[in-house]
């Protein structure tokens, strides 16, 4: 924590900072957008990568499932043209359900086969067809579930469809799948989300299309 | 918070599910309270233990750090936790209503104490506790709460406001 930040102020008056600490890394995830306005130094503590880390290392983080699925159609009519998909989310702790919010760039559904994967509590959206157009798409967002809210992040450098995804400690590995010419393709990228930026792996020895992708602990495979 | 229950000479006792077990030692709270515990329940404390095991004199722990009230809480929860046959599910649902109606300031107490007299599972679910609380909150009572004043400015305000403008907010009215 930065020390220039508000020394004057105790994180909880009335306790020292090492139980308050305690205490906000108890917070469930779901409070944390809220408990961010309350005032600087929960704002500060709440949404920095140190926190989640700290949580992480103390247990307090925890698993919970991500899907992508079908949303019901807008009206009571009978569903016309193709399903609009959304991501449900199941909590384990809470035991509830709950839809994350849509994608800004693309209100009404996902872009079809976009690839999703999960690294340091975010969730990561790349790639996929435009849902009206279908034309492959380059976007990558980034929805940070403490703060509840989508952000784009650095576009994929070409499109690219049907390739392997895998994610480990901030990093999105892309590799193989096939460019807009339907040619499979041997290059592979990773994307630093701090940085914002792609750096081109070594290229595989063969073309990969509509390949999967694994991690090994901090290997990754297609 | 459980009655304290006193003795014909005026003394705190504990209740008689302890007082089977011979031996017992006193806690001194820093305003000069003494409360009688068995050593299984004190022993609950890995503080209290250490110190049993370092022989204090006397059997009188004095605890400098802790005021009566808080210690008398505490005991309540150690003497329900050392308790001959009491399963984990009574320990379960003593815990959530021995914490329930606990205001902020008394919780910020007890889990000093729980971290002071190393007592692991009340600490952990003191500090659950404190922040449960704000659970479906308003950030307007979360400050009220903890008595923590909003630096923000107006315009910063507003501006975070509008961040998150879209979202649903399912906060419940601050009437509670």
């Amino acid at each position: 924590m930065d020390d220039d930040q508000q020394e004057f102020t105790e994180l909880i008056p009335g306790l020292p900072e090492e139980l308050a600490l305690e205490c906000l890394s108890r917070l469930h995830y779901s409070a944390h957008r809220l408990s961010s306005r309350v005032c600087k130094r929960w704002r500060h503590l709440l949404l920095s990568n140190d926190f989640y880390y700290h949580r992480k290392q103390s247990g307090f983080t925890h698993k919970a499932a991500c899907f992508v699925q079908a949303l019901p159609p807008h009206s009571h009519s009978k569903p016309v043209g193709q399903p609009r998909y959304g991501i449900s989310l199941f909590d384990p702790v809470t035991m509830s359900w709950d839809r994350l919010p849509p994608v800004p760039k693309y209100p009404d559904g996902l872009p079809l086969f976009c690839q999703v994967v999960s690294t340091e509590g975010k969730l990561i959206l790349i790639g996929g067809w435009d849902p009206s157009s279908w034309e492959p798409v380059r976007d990558v967002f980034v929805y940070e579930f403490t703060t509840q809210k989508w952000t784009q992040c650095a576009d994929m450098p070409s499109t690219r469809s049907f390739f392997a995804v895998g994610a480990v400690e901030g990093k999105v590995i892309v590799a193989g799948g096939h460019d807009e010419s339907k040619n499979a393709l041997r290059s592979a990228w990773v994307l630093d989300m701090k940085e914002e930026e792609w750096c081109e792996l070594g290229r595989m020895r063969e073309e990969r299309d509509e390949c999967e992708g694994w991690l090994w602990g901090r290997s990754f495979g297609w | 918070m459980a009655p304290k229950n006193k003795n014909p000479n005026g003394e705190n006792v504990v209740p008689e599910v302890q007082q089977k077990k011979t031996q017992a030692l006193i806690l001194k709270s820093s305003d000069g309270e003494e409360f009688s515990i068995s050593k299984s329940a004190a022993g609950l404390s890995v503080a209290i233990k250490n110190m049993m095991e370092d022989d204090c004199a006397g059997g009188v722990i004095p605890l400098p750090l802790v005021d009566g009230g808080t210690l008398a809480r505490v005991i309540t929860y150690l003497n329900k936790h050392a308790e001959d046959g009491a399963s984990d599910e009574d320990k379960r649902k003593f815990d959530e209503e021995f914490l329930s109606g606990m205001e902020v300031d008394v919780l910020c107490d007890v889990a000093l104490a729980g971290n002071y007299l190393d007592i692991r599972g009340l600490f952990h679910d003191v500090c659950q506790r404190i922040v449960n609380g704000m659970k479906n909150k308003s950030v307007e009572w979360v400050r009220k709460t903890f008595r923590i004043e909003s630096d923000f400015t107006a315009e910063e305000e507003e501006q975070i406001k509008k961040e998150y403008a879209w979202a649903w907010e399912g906060v419940d009215s601050d009437a509670d």
